[in-house]
Parts: C-alpha cells; sequence; structure tokens
C-alpha cells in the first residue's frame, strides 16, 4: 500500500504550490494606494515586517499540512469496498487498528507551541515598539500633536498646539513623530492610514492614542474602517505628508486670511452655510471658539435629531487648497462642487448636511443654479494669497464703492451679509431662526441696562452670544462679524433704524 | 395520580390525524426528537437559501466599482442579516438538527431527556427566525451588523424598527438555543447507554457536550446585552449613552464575551461530525481519542479567555492586547492537535473516497487556511492593519463556511441514508463537492488579498484606482459558483427521494449506535436499550477479532429490534407550540411602545403564556402510564 | 421553562442517578449566573460615573433594604421548612410553609415597589444617570426572578399537595387574602405607593384581606389528602426550592455590591 516517497503525484503536487506562491505573492500589489505592503513608516514597516514573518511560517505550516493530506488520500485509498443497497460484499481486509500514539501527540502539541512562541515574542515587542514614539532629546524632533475627532461621515483634524482646524485632509511634515489623540463625538469609527500604520478606533468616552510617521513625502490615502452607518464606505481622508519645510509654509498659509471676495456668493454662504461651516480659523482665538461651536452644533442635533438646524460640519477655512470634497471622495474642482451642493447624495448618499441644512427640500437644494455656481466661486477663492504677497497690506475692496447714503450702504451689507435669511424684517415679525428686526432699534434702547441702542446693536453683531433673546437659542448666529469695519457697523446700524413705523 | 389532573381547554392530541391539516397538526404537536431533528433541518436548509440569496445580493453590489445595485441603506441591511442569519438561524439550527438526530441515537436513548421542551426549542427558533426577517416587510430590517456595535446601534443614530427587530428576534433565539442546550446537556448526562461511560462516548456527542456547555454559559451574557441596549432604545435608559456617561466599549465586551464562545458553538458540532465520518471511511478508530475529546473541551476553555481579540483596535491598551493575543495564539495549539490527529486517523487506513468524506477532508483544508490566517491575526500590530478588512473576512468564511458548513454537509451525506433510508446519489455529491470547494475559493481567497490591499469591511461600495476591481469580480463570480453547487444538492436531495429505500441499517460499515438500528429508524428508536461494551461499540461487534487490545468482555446480545415490546413514548403535546407563539408575541410587542395595537399582543402573548406554561405543568407526560399507575 | 417540566423520564434509563429534572434546573441556575452575573459586571463598570444626581450616598435607605433583605433571607428558612415537611409527608405543614415562603417573597417585592417609587419621587429614574440604569435594571430583574418564584410557589402550594376541590377553592381565597392585604398596604398614607385611595377604601380592603386571610388559614389545618402525595410531590416543591434559594443568594450579593460597598459613592471619580 506504501509508495515511494517521491511519486509523480507528489512532483505534481509540488508544482501546484510553487504556482500557489507565485500567485499569492502577484496578490500582494504594494503599489496600490491603500495596500499594507510597502509601507512608508516606522510603525506600519514593523507591522508589516510581524506579517510577513507570520505568512512565511505560516505557509511551511500549509504546505506542509496540505501536502500530507494529498498524500494520505492518494496513498491510503481504498480500491475495493462493499456495495450499499446490495448483498455484494467485496471482502476488505480492515487496515491496523491504531488507536494513538502519546510519543506522536507529544511532538504535534509542542511543535506548535514553539511555533507560536516565535510569533508571541516580536508580537508583545512590537506592541510596545508601536505604542508610543521613542522618545528624543532633539527639540526638532518632539512629535506633532493632533486630535482627530470622528464625526458622521467625515474626519477633523485639530492641530492643538499650532491652534488650527481643517478637514478630511491632514497635512504632517515627514520625518517627525505625529501623536494623534482620537476622539469621536457620535458614533465609532476608525482612523486608518494603511501606508504608514494600522487602525486604531475613535471611541465616544474612550480618548485613543496612535502615532504615525511618514518617512517619504507623499498622499496617503486613509479610510474609516469601523462601521458607522449609512456613509461608512464613503468616509474617506488624505494624509499629505510634506517636507518640514513645505509643511512649515502650510502652517503660514493656514493662519493667513484668504483673498477678499467679490460677489454675492459671499452673503449666499453666510445665509445658508455659515451656521454649521467655519471659514476664519485664521483669526486670532479662532481654535478655541470652532472647538466649542461644534461641540454645540452637535449638542443641537443630538438633544433634536429631527428639528435641529444644525450639526457639527467640516471647517472650511481655505478650502480651495484641498484636493478632495465629501470627505476624500471626490476630486475638487468646480463642477464636483457645484454638484456636492446642488445634491449631496449625488456622490455621498445620507449626510447630515442634506438631513439637517434648511437649503434643502427633498434631495435638491431650493437654491437657483446661479446662486449655487455663486457659491461655488466663493468656496474656491477661499485661499491664502501668495505667501509672498501676505506681508504686504490686503487691500479691502468691499467698500470702495461709493454709497448715497449709509442707510443704502446699510440695507446693501444686510443683504450680502445673509441676515435676511436668518431674521425678518417684516412688520409682523415672522419669526424665522433669529428674532424678526422691526422696530429694532426702539427696542434696543432697553435691552440691556447700561448700553444705549447703538452699544447694543453693535455688540449683537460682533458678539451675538453675550445677550440672547429669550426663547432663541444661543450660539447659533456665525461669530464671523467680529472684526467687522466700524463703518460697516455704522451704516448696517443706520440702516436697521429705518425699520420702524416712524 | 389524579391530583395532577388539570383541565385542559383542548383534548390531548393522538397520533391518529389524518388529512392535510392532520398532518400539520401532528407536525406541531411532535415531541419525537427525530421529527423535531427533520424540522429543524429543513427549516434552517431554507433559512440557509435565504442567506445566500443575501450574500449574492452583497456580491452582485460590489462586482464593480461604483455598482448600483442596493443603495447603501439596504446594502446596510442586507449585510447584517446575512452575518446574523447564517449565524443563528443557518449553522447553529443546523447542528441542532443533528444534536437532535444523532444524539439520542448514539447514546442508545429513546428520546431526548425533555422531549416537549425539545419542541418548544424548535417552535421557539422558527418563531425567532420569522420575527427577525418580518423586518423586510416593514422596509426596515436591521442594518447595524451582525455585532450591532453602541452607539450606532442606539438612539438618536439608529432610530426605526431594525435594530429592534434584530433585538428581540436575537432574545428569542437565545431562549430557543438556551433551552436546547439545557435538554441535551442533561439527555447526554443521563441518557447514555448502560455501559457507556464518558470515555466511550462518541466525539460528535462530546463535541455536542462542550457545544451546549458554551450555549448556556454564553447566551445569558448576549441575552444580558440585548436587553441593556433595548432599554436603552425604547426606555431611554443610559448603558451605552455616552453623553450620560455610559461607556460603548462596555457593549463590545459583553457582546463578545459571548460572541467568542459563539465561534467555537459554531465549529465544535462540525467537528464532531467530521470525527465521526474520518473513521468511519478509513476503517480505523479515531486516532487519540482522549487528545480530540481534551483538545475540544480545550478550545471550549480557551475559548473564554480571548474576546478581546476582536477589540485590538479599540485601544484596551499594551498589557491588554499583549495577554489576550498570547491566549488566542494558544487556541491554535488544541485546534492543531485535532488537524493532525484526523490526518493521522487517514493515515494507514482503507479510506474509502466518497462524497461524505470528501467533504470532511474539505473542512481539514480550508479551516487549515483559516487557521493560519487566524493566527496572523492573533498578533495585535499585524491585526490593526487586517482588522475590518476583507481579510478578515476571508479569515472567518475560510472557518465558519470551508470549516462549518463543508462539515455539516459531510454530515448530512453520512447521517441522510439514516434519516430517510436512501443514500444520496453519489456522482451527484461529489460534484456539489467539486463545485462548492472551487466556488468558495474562488469567492473568500481573493479576499485575502483584498484586505491586505486596503479594503475596509461593510462599506457598500469602492472606488475606482484602488486596485480592488479584479478581485471582487473574481470573488463575486466564485460566490454563483457557490450558489450552482447548493443547486446540485437540492437536485440530488430531489433525485434521490425517487430512488428506492434501499440503505440498509449500515451502509457504511460504521462503528456507532445509529447504525445497528433500521433506517429510518422506528419511533421508539431502540427496542430494548443497547449495553455498551467498546467505545464504536458496534464496529467492534461486528469485527470482534480486531478487539484486541480493548477492554475485554463478552459481547453484548444481539438486540431484536422487529419487536417494540410496547415501549411507552411521550403523547404528543400542543402546548410547547403555543408557548413559543406566546414568547415570540410577548417579545414582538416590545417593538413599538407608542402603537395601542402593541398592548394588545402582549396581552394575548401573556395570557397563552400562562395558560400554556399551566397547562403544560400539569399535563401528564403520558396519559396510559399516569392511568396505569392509578390502579 | 425549564423549571416547570413534568417528570417524563421515568421511561428512560437513568446514567448518574440525579434526577433528570434537578440536573436541568441546576443547569439553569448555573446559567441564570451568568446573567447576574453580567448585570453585577455592568453595575460595578458603571460605579461612579453618573454625571448628575442623585448618587447612591443620598438616595440609599440602608436601615429599611436590611429589613428587607431579613425578610427574603428568613423566606429561605421558610423553603426549608416547607420542603422538610413535605418530604416527612405532612402537607398541611408543608403547605402553611409554603405559603408562609411565598408571603415573605411578596412582602420583600413590596419593600422593593415602595423602594422603587420612592426612589422616583425624589429624582431617581432609569434616565436619569447611570447608578438609576444600573440599579433599576439590576434589582428589577432580580424582582422579577423574585415576582416568578412567589407566582411559581402559590401554583404549586395551590395545586400539587391536595386532591380535594374544597381545599383548592380555600387556597384560592387565601392568595386572594393576601393579595387584598398586599395592594392596601401599597395604598395606605404610609407608603403611598398607590395614591389618592380613600382611607376607608384602604382599611375595607385590608381589613377584608385579614379576615378571608384567617378563615382560610384555619379551614386549611386539616386535609384530605392520601398519604404518600406529598412525598410524591416533593420533587417539585424541591426544584422550587433550588430556584427560591438561587434568587435569595443573589439578593445577599446585591445588597453587598449595591447597599454596602457602594453606599457612600458619590460624584464621579472619572470625569468625562
Amino acid at each position: 500500500m506504501h509508495q515511494k516517497i517521491f511519486s509523480k503525484s507528489r512532483i505534481k503536487i509540488f508544482i501546484g504550490f510553487t504556482g500557489l506562491f507565485f500567485l499569492i505573492l502577484n496578490g500582494c500589489f504594494p503599489h496600490h494606494p491603500q495596500s499594507t505592503f510597502n509601507t512608508q513608516g516606522p510603525v506600519g514597516l514593523e507591522q508589516e515586517r510581524l506579517f510577513i514573518l507570520m505568512f512565511w511560517l505560516a505557509i511551511a505550516v500549509f504546505a506542509i499540512v496540505q501536502s500530507v493530506l494529498i498524500y494520505v488520500l492518494i496513498n491510503f485509498k481504498r480500491r475495493e469496498y462493499p456495495i450499499p443497497g446490495t448483498d455484494i460484499r467485496i471482502p476488505d481486509v480492515p487496515p491496523k487498528q491504531v488507536h494513538g500514539n502519546t510519543k506522536l501527540e507529544i511532538i504535534w502539541t509542542i511543535i506548535p507551541v514553539f511555533l507560536l512562541a516565535a510569533i508571541a515574542v516580536p508580537t508583545v515587542q512590537a506592541i510596545y515598539s508601536t505604542a508610543k514614539p521613542p522618545i528624543s532629546e532633539n527639540v526638532f524632533e518632539q512629535p506633532l500633536e493632533i486630535e482627530v475627532v470622528g464625526h458622521q461621515w467625515w474626519f477633523e483634524f485639530r492641530y492643538i498646539d499650532e491652534g488650527i482646524v481643517t478637514a478630511n485632509e491632514l497635512y504632517i511634515p515627514t520625518g517627525r513623530p505625529v501623536n494623534i489623540q482620537l476622539k469621536s463625538q457620535d458614533v465609532i469609527h476608525s482612523f486608518w492610514i494603511p501606508k504608514l500604520a494600522g487602525k486604531v478606533d475613535l471611541v465616544p468616552n474612550n480618548n485613543n492614542t496612535m502615532w504615525i510617521q511618514a518617512d517619504t513625502p507623499g498622499d496617503y490615502s486613509g479610510q474609516c474602517a469601523e462601521f458607522c452607518g449609512i456613509a461608512h464606505g464613503r468616509m474617506r481622508f488624505r494624509v499629505h505628508a510634506e517636507t518640514p519645510e513645505n509643511f512649515d509654509k502650510w502652517l503660514e498659509s493656514m493662519r493667513t486670511p484668504p483673498v477678499p471676495f467679490v460677489g454675492e456668493g459671499y452673503g449666499l454662504f453666510l445665509a445658508n452655510c455659515s451656521m454649521c461651516h467655519t471659514i476664519d480659523s485664521y483669526t486670532s482665538g479662532s481654535y478655541e471658539r470652532e472647538v466649542k461651536i461644534q461641540d454645540e452644533r452637535w449638542s443641537d442635533w443630538y438633544s433634536d435629531p429631527e428639528g435641529a438646524v444644525r450639526v457639527s460640519a467640516p471647517n472650511l477655512t481655505h478650502l480651495a487648497m484641498r484636493t478632495t470634497i465629501g470627505s476624500g471622495e471626490q476630486e475638487l474642482n468646480r463642477e464636483n462642487l457645484i454638484k456636492w451642493i446642488e445634491d449631496p447624495s449625488y456622490f455621498k448618499e445620507g449626510t447630515r448636511m442634506q438631513e439637517v441644512a434648511q437649503i434643502y427640500e427633498g434631495k435638491k437644494a431650493k437654491l437657483s443654479a446661479s446662486e449655487i455656481e455663486a457659491i461655488t466661486d466663493y468656496l474656491l477663492s477661499l485661499a491664502p494669497p501668495q505667501l509672498e504677497s501676505s506681508s504686504t497690506q490686503l487691500e479691502t475692496e468691499l467698500v470702495s464703492k461709493e454709497w448715497d447714503s449709509p442707510e443704502e450702504q446699510g440695507e446693501y451689507l444686510f443683504t450680502s451679509y445673509g441676515c435676511a435669511s436668518c431674521h425678518s424684517i417684516d412688520e409682523d415679525e415672522t419669526k424665522i431662526i433669529g428674532p424678526g428686526l422691526w422696530d429694532i432699534y426702539e427696542k434696543s434702547v432697553s435691552k440691556v441696562e447700561g448700553l444705549s441702542a447703538e452699544e447694543y446693536l453693535e455688540q449683537s453683531i460682533r458678539y451675538p452670544n453675550e445677550y440672547i433673546v429669550e426663547e432663541y437659542p444661543e450660539g447659533v448666529m456665525p461669530l464671523i462679524f467680529e472684526n467687522l469695519p466700524v463703518e460697516e457697523i455704522e451704516s448696517l446700524i443706520a440702516y436697521l433704524k429705518t425699520l420702524s413705523k416712524k | 395520580m389524579t391530583t395532577l389532573k388539570y383541565p385542559t381547554f383542548i383534548p390531548r392530541p393522538k397520533e391518529e390525524y389524518s388529512g392535510f391539516l392532520g398532518t400539520i397538526w401532528s407536525w406541531i404537536t411532535t415531541v419525537d426528537h427525530k421529527k423535531i431533528g427533520t424540522l429543524y433541518g429543513i427549516t434552517a436548509f431554507i433559512w440557509f437559501l435565504v442567506g445566500g440569496i443575501e450574500a449574492l445580493l452583497i456580491r452582485l453590489q460590489l462586482y464593480a466599482p461604483e455598482a448600483k445595485v442596493l443603495s447603501p441603506e439596504v446594502y446596510n441591511q442586507v449585510f447584517t442579516m446575512h452575518g446574523t442569519t447564517m449565524i443563528f438561524l443557518v449553522v447553529m439550527p443546523l447542528s441542532a438538527a443533528f444534536f437532535n438526530w444523532i444524539v439520542p441515537l448514539q447514546l442508545g436513548a429513546r428520546d431526548v431527556a425533555f422531549p416537549r421542551l425539545n419542541a418548544f426549542s424548535y417552535w421557539t427558533f422558527l418563531f425567532g427566525g420569522i420575527l427577525l426577517n418580518l423586518s423586510w416587510i416593514f422596509g426596515e430590517a436591521p442594518n447595524a451588523g451582525w455585532f450591532a456595535y453602541a452607539p450606532n446601534s442606539s438612539f438618536p443614530y439608529n432610530p426605526g424598527y431594525g435594530v429592534t427587530f434584530w433585538i428581540i428576534g436575537l432574545q428569542a433565539l437565545g431562549v430557543a438555543s438556551l433551552a436546547a442546550g439545557f435538554n441535551f446537556l442533561a439527555t447526554i448526562i443521563n441518557l447514555r447507554a448502560p455501559g457507556m461511560t464518558f470515555f466511550k462516548l462518541p466525539v460528535f456527542i462530546w463535541m455536542t457536550a462542550v457545544v451546549n456547555v458554551l450555549i448556556v454559559l454564553a447566551f445569558p451574557i448576549i441575552t444580558v446585552a440585548l436587553l441593556q441596549l433595548m432599554f436603552d432604545r425604547q426606555f431611554g435608559t443610559n448603558f451605552f449613552n455616552a453623553v450620560q456617561g455610559g461607556d460603548p466599549v462596555m457593549w463590545q465586551h459583553l457582546f463578545w464575551l459571548f460572541g467568542h464562545p459563539e465561534v467555537y458553538i459554531l465549529i465544535l458540532p462540525a467537528m464532531g461530525i467530521v470525527s465521526e465520518v474520518l473513521p468511519t471511511f478509513s476503517k480505523k478508530p479515531l486516532f487519540g481519542y482522549s487528545f480530540i475529546v481534551f483538545s475540544g473541551i480545550g478550545i471550549g476553555f480557551l475559548g473564554w479567555f480571548v474576546w478581546s481579540h476582536h477589540m485590538f483596535t479599540v485601544g484596551l491598551g499594551p498589557a491588554a492586547n499583549s495577554a489576550f493575543a498570547i491566549s488566542t495564539m494558544l487556541i491554535a495549539v488544541p485546534t492543531g492537535v485535532k488537524i493532525f490527529n484526523w490526518i493521522a486517523t487517514l493515515w494507514g487506513g482503507s479510506i474509502r473516497i466518497n462524497s461524505s468524506l470528501l467533504f470532511s477532508v474539505g473542512f481539514i483544508a480550508m479551516f487549515v487556511i483559516g487557521g493560519l490566517s487566524g493566527v496572523t491575526h492573533a498578533s495585535p500590530p499585524s491585526d490593526a492593519q487586517q482588522q475590518d478588512t476583507y481579510y478578515v473576512v476571508a479569515h472567518f468564511h475560510y472557518v465558519l463556511f470551508g470549516g462549518a458548513i463543508l462539515g455539516l454537509f459531510s454530515g448530512i451525506y453520512f447521517w441522510w441514508p439514516k434519516m430517510t433510508g436512501r443514500i444520496l446519489n453519489e456522482k451527484l455529491g461529489v460534484a456539489h463537492f467539486l463545485v462548492t470547494l472551487i466556488g468558495f475559493n474562488v469567492t473568500f481567497f481573493p479576499m485575502h488579498w483584498l484586505g491586505m490591499d486596503g479594503m475596509p469591511r461593510r462599506v457598500f461600495t469602492y472606488p475606482e484606482g484602488m486596485g480592488w476591481d479584479l478581485s471582487n469580480l473574481i470573488s463575486t463570480i466564485g460566490a454563483f459558483s457557490i450558489a450552482l453547487g447548493t443547486l446540485i444538492f437540492i437536485f440530488n436531495v430531489f433525485f434521490s427521494t425517487r430512488g428506492p429505500k434501499n440503505a440498509g441499517n449500515d451502509p457504511w460499515d460504521a462503528r456507532t449506535l445509529e447504525w445497528t438500528i433500521s433506517s429510518p429508524p422506528p419511533h421508539y428508536n431502540f427496542a430494548e436499550i443497547p449495553e455498551v461494551k467498546y467505545r464504536d461499540d458496534f464496529w467492534f461487534k461486528k469485527y470482534p477479532e480486531l478487539a484486541h487490545g480493548e477492554v475485554s468482555g463478552a459481547s453484548a446480545s444481539e438486540v431484536n429490534n422487529d419487536d417494540d415490546h410496547h415501549v411507552e413514548m411521550p403523547d404528543l403535546s400542543y402546548y410547547p407550540f403555543f408557548l413559543s407563539l406566546s414568547i415570540v408575541l410577548i417579545l414582538g410587542s416590545l417593538l413599538d411602545l407608542s402603537w395601542n395595537g402593541s398592548w394588545y399582543i402582549a396581552g394575548v402573548g401573556i395570557l397563552m403564556f400562562v395558560w400554556s406554561l399551566l397547562g403544560w405543568s400539569f399535563e401528564p407526560v403520558n396519559e396510559e402510564t399516569s392511568n396505569q399507575k392509578d390502579h | 421553562m425549564s423549571e416547570v417540566i413534568a417528570a417524563h423520564d421515568e421511561a428512560h434509563h437513568n446514567s448518574t442517578g440525579i434526577d433528570t429534572r434537578k440536573l436541568l434546573m441546576w443547569l439553569f441556575l448555573g446559567s441564570d449566573c451568568l446573567f447576574f452575573g453580567s448585570f453585577i459586571a455592568t453595575y460595578l463598570v458603571y460605579r461612579n460615573r453618573s454625571l448628575v444626581g442623585p448618587y447612591p450616598s443620598e438616595i440609599l435607605d440602608i436601615p429599611l433594604t436590611t429589613i428587607s433583605t431579613f425578610v427574603l433571607l428568613m423566606s429561605s428558612l421558610a423553603m426549608v421548612l416547607a420542603l422538610n415537611y413535605t418530604q416527612r409527608d405532612k402537607p398541611v405543614a408543608g403547605r402553611y410553609w409554603t405559603l408562609i415562603t411565598a408571603c415573605l417573597g411578596a412582602i420583600f417585592l413590596g419593600f422593593q415597589v415602595y423602594e422603587f417609587n420612592h426612589f422616583v419621587n425624589l429624582g431617581l429614574t432609569p434616565k436619569t444617570n447611570m447608578f438609576g440604569t444600573t440599579f433599576f435594571v439590576l434589582t428589577g430583574f432580580h424582582g422579577a426572578h423574585v415576582t416568578f418564584g412567589v407566582l411559581w410557589l402559590l401554583t404549586y402550594a395551590f395545586s400539587c399537595l391536595t386532591t380535594s376541590l374544597k381545599e383548592r377553592a380555600i387556597l384560592i381565597l387565601s392568595i386572594i387574602g393576601f393579595l387584598m392585604i398586599f395592594f392596601a398596604v401599597l395604598m395606605s398614607d404610609w407608603l403611598h405607593v398607590i395614591p389618592h385611595v380613600p382611607f376607608n377604601t384602604v382599611m375595607a380592603i385590608g381589613g377584608a384581606g385579614v379576615l378571608i386571610l384567617l378563615i382560610s388559614l384555619i379551614l386549611l389545618r386539616k386535609t384530605s389528602t392520601p398519604k404518600g402525595i406529598a412525598v410524591s410531590q416533593s420533587m417539585n416543591l424541591e426544584l422550587s426550592g433550588l430556584y427560591w434559594h438561587f434568587v435569595d443568594i443573589v439578593w445577599i450579593v446585591i445588597f453587598t455590591i449595591i447597599y454596602l460597598v457602594s453606599a457612600k459613592d458619590v460624584a464621579p471619580i472619572i470625569g468625562m
């Protein structure tokens, strides 16, 4: 019954397995954007090394077990057997009745133990070495501290020490460890950049940390890896690893105001989008403000998902510097952006924007095509001027127009800043979102003790949360008028004075 | 004992019902373990087809980038229901079908310890499965994944009926599994044939025992987790509400503390089947019986200490991750021991290659691949790249499809003659095996590459340019090959039903007690309870000359199975059916507490519950028996 | 379900000599350990994580719960006596003690209803904070177990130890009498669980309850049950006894963890 070890079938099996190896090797495509092979940082490299060690061990075990199995099947096949259902029984000599062999049992218990020990030791080493970045004395190699906040369905990136907030595209310097604090405001997400490091989850109430480091500059693709709801498959992001010089340039550009924009898009944006999207994270104190307001936006939604008018949303400061929209889904260009504003579900179904924002009725935006184009143009203008010219004084073109009266200028500003979309100016004071403004000047006189009507109105424009009219929620009005020129404030007040019976 | 007489409102069902309705009534009131096993098997196979269609829908949606076969919402529902169905409605009840059919027969018993409880398990399983799938009618099937991680499964992120359906459906299935778990453990402990000590038990019985210990201990945990989630959703408690200080990770701990033993609940029955099939067809005793038994117990035991390997990326810290990595790797040792012993069983045997054996060998081959890929993500740093990717999908399909399902198919081909008296067509069986095995590998092997290529799980589509297109296309083609294989099996079943009942008592020259009686077995199984001398008792009775080295002793006398000696079997009962129905009605009424109709449904359910519980308690097992005792 | 399986293993051979129904009960109790274990683990994990009050130290009344705990422990003693008398073929004493066991269980439940009601009045509901959530659900499920046990004992006492229809009717009367007292106490000004019931109505219900209970208890002092019936039915009582003692032990653990260990818990240690 026992055949030669090197039979023809054995050779065939060997050839088969060699073919399988090549197949497996071809299966790993290190050039693919999210391949976990050919990783580019110390964390990813460590993880890849461990996998490859286990992979070859597994291949060895696989080859041995499967070839023995096939060998057994071929070698010990029974050629004759009784035919069921008939009385014909071909006499068949039962094989030797072996019940077991303790020596063998011990051997094949101990061999796996050793193999596993060979994996367990580097595993534990790697667990600890990938947990925290190596400590360095060098000031310039101190880790960059970043906070990643997961939202349904996009990522917010906060540079804690630099005071910068951005979304969906993370810039990091090469050759320097990046410490990441992982937080989530809603459900569980997972932060994963396959080319740089394995994933760590973002769990509400659990502040996780991870660290990454990119050794070569480049754009790395990342994706949420924990099922988080309807748009989980569309929750992607990019990591731009820049040389330290370029990274510093990026930091500076994020602190520079954009080129002033002329056109109705600005007002439309303020009226329709600014309740959730921040665009001014270059101003001082903006970091703390953004953290606070993002939290309030989310609380608004959480306490009443059906009736909420706002929800946490990506910061759009210097949007035009980014390469993608829809959280890493689509290339950023005018055409895509128009489609996105028109109907976000064209690219991404289930966005909170479509669900919460007042401008969406059903799936479509209630804005006209020209209005959407205007907003798009405005958004695409959101980029810092070339850094060389940033030191020169910025010209303000907005007020260059000649006005006949401050009231006229005020009326123009009132519409172009989008005040009318939240505040009614009719006599019946229909409630839109904010308080109606009919007769506001008369009422302002006695609103706050110690403030004249002018002072009160200026405060309400610049710092709306200082005094909140009863029955209206705090923090709804965008905090973007803090730095309006005095002249504009004056003309706005002049215009508001006209809203009266007198 | 007139004291126990209790007024019942419907007369006690009798055996002699005829006609279509009578047949249905006889199935509803049956307490026969074989009939209940058949019900389990047929129901589970229908769910298998449903789950398979869901799998095909998933593969269709993913066949190419940006495909629009399913919307994201429907895709989420489909993959959630695919997982839930395959685990709770297919593999577990299909295993239960074998427990029901085979355990009493292999033990030499006439039925399980509690026949009515057994019927109750089946009906609760059936109604629970129906309740779960009713969600499709509402258009709101569960959509939070079979793991339903809070808070994605809680308000306000997941309003609607979907997750509630999932909770109440699983509660019903949990009740069914627990009842069956108690029953089979009691059966195995107390109804062994005289002489059948624990170390003479067939390995299938051993694995059944381990599985049911796991069920009895693991299901209360998921029950609690589901109750907490339900209270959060329906009554506004804060168990997983992060805003009030609740911890979403708590859900994961509870879920995986159940979920990992559950994995062994799924795979161990198949391991038991393989341990019966291999010795039979190689005509050798199982190699290293006690090592296989103890490694099965070891797997069941270690299974309690590894749950956090599902949570390596949750951020439990390096110390916890190291501990769970090592405990997880340890599980590979008993698993390896089993594999080596199975191969050693075949070694030197006289192997009869047929479809049952091929499925068992396929089980070993595929399970080795799944086990090895499992080791690669037992290591947290490596797992950080693989967690929640298609690599994991590949891994668990290699153990659950390549393992559990192939093993269960092996059992179907093996025991089909005993259950029906007919042998399944061999050529079609081999075709079924080959198409399934090849289709399976074509489907799931490329998923290893997809995962290592960075494709996450549970995404409803993927963009172009990621390099995932070809592998996904191949995988979809493979999925349809598996469907083809299943069609061959269905055809085989219908084709073989037309053949004569010529299997005889012992078509495979097999080893255990079930093959001593006729096929299909009589209602009472054994006219005389057999006495057991050896492990593989029947084999050594047939070939006493091979019993060299076995415990000596005279062989038991020949059993005469033609005369039923007026064996007293428990009477039929409809109470299990109505008790199950009432439980599912009560659970169903929790779906929407704001709807007034719920209260009526709950009321009807509670009344029916009280009536059937009391009726069951006071109903004598056997009218004749109690009457006789009165005299 | 497992606890209501009627005897039908006579036809079977028994391998270990342990009664199969008792085996099933032990398996069920083992499983139930994990059930309560998971709830208790959840309670411990969420200790000190309430973001708002009331905290345990502000609300738990330890002397009161000590009394109810004592009542429940005494019910275990009554249970032992009930089983003891039944096994010695004394159905009358067995019946009295079974009823006493159920009554003590019901008194415990009354304490729990009062406590729940009191806490809700003080502003602690299952929705309030983590303590409310874990406290109500854990003790609530224990209460559900006790309720089931009381009903089980009452059905048992009412059905198994007698053959006479008359005695069964009197047993039902005694249960009704007891329930009337139970609800009268809940309606009283003293507990105020069921509010706005006139004093006279409360007294009428309570008084009638006392009367009915007393008369039926006196009538129950004799039985026409034949010899041997009680012994043959004692396994039924033993099963409910196992369950009852288990539920008591669980309460001791819950009492220790909630009322003794975490009695001084105040504002959260882990700020979120």
